[in-house]
């Protein structure tokens, strides 16, 4: 219960962080918290000096035809997906991915970002157990964000 | 020769101890906060239309308001999509209290 709370002040205080955009204060832009998003922080490094920019391919993990977390055999693809990043990051394809937990309403599951471009991370990410059985599905974006934070990219397009 | 197989066994331990110390210090989430939240930033359907110059100002702004959240290590990545879809782009902010949020949510 009290992990509860702290969760809910976290996401609360996120929010209030996001909200402080001057784009999002202008109605410009809405922001939409979603977590907490379970990564591993030694993925995220400070950006290089100088600065600059570099592409990447963000995949938006979301709720396939057979997501159902009560049916059975449901946790046993879940539990190939591991696997499957470990890989994805060793082959130098992935640079950071995690899920949100099951409590975190919502069709967004999870997130990854992929140092290649939208084509082969398409290509790569049909090689996911839970995209084969249909419990997640993969919505693709190419992406820029500061050089250095993340494993090394593509130079931007 | 007893005296010195014990005080190499000593030494052996107490470096034992200082290293799986100095791991810990390392790897102690104390420097990072314990949780991480992904923002979607979507346009919205109606959004207030603006002169050039007003729009440029307001972009300025989002920039220098991204610089100041990321030293003050509450923005950790972002970035814009660059695809013209109404996803425009994406914050991860770190929240939370240090080495309270590991359990949370698992």
């Amino acid at each position: 219960m009290a992990s509860f709370v702290l969760r809910a002040e976290s996401a609360a205080q996120a929010q209030e962080w996001a909200n402080s955009d001057p784009a999002i204060k202008a109605g410009r832009l809405a922001a939409e918290v979603h977590g907490p998003w379970l990564i591993d922080p030694s993925a995220i490094h400070d950006p290089a000096e100088p600065p600059g920019m570099e592409q990447y391919t963000l995949v938006l993990m979301k709720r396939g035809k057979k997501w159902d977390p009560n049916a059975p055999g449901f946790m046993d693809v879940m539990k190939q997906h591991p696997a499957f990043v470990k890989q994805m990051t060793e082959q130098g394809n992935m640079a950071i991915a995690g899920p949100f937990p099951f409590s975190d309403p919502g069709e967004l599951r999870g997130v990854a970002i992929f140092r290649v471009g939208t084509e082969q991370t398409a290509k790569l990410t049909q090689d996911d157990p839970t995209v084969k059985a249909g419990l997640l599905k993969t919505e693709i974006h190419p992406w820029i964000t500061g050089k250095g934070v993340l494993a090394p990219g593509q130079p931007v397009q | 020769m007893r005296k010195t197989i014990f005080s190499h066994v000593l030494l052996l331990s107490l470096l034992a101890i200082a290293d799986s110390a100095f791991v810990q210090a390392q790897t102690q989430p104390n420097a990072k906060p314990a949780q991480y939240f992904f923002v979607v930033l979507n346009r919205p359907a109606n959004p207030p239309q603006l002169s050039k110059e007003a729009g440029e100002k307001l972009q300025e702004e989002h920039m220098a308001n991204i610089r100041k959240m990321a030293a003050e290590h509450k923005l950790v990545i972002a970035g814009p999509f660059t695809d013209d879809t109404t996803l425009r782009g994406i914050f991860c902010v770190a929240s939370g209290i240090s080495g309270a949020g590991t359990r949370v949510g698992q």
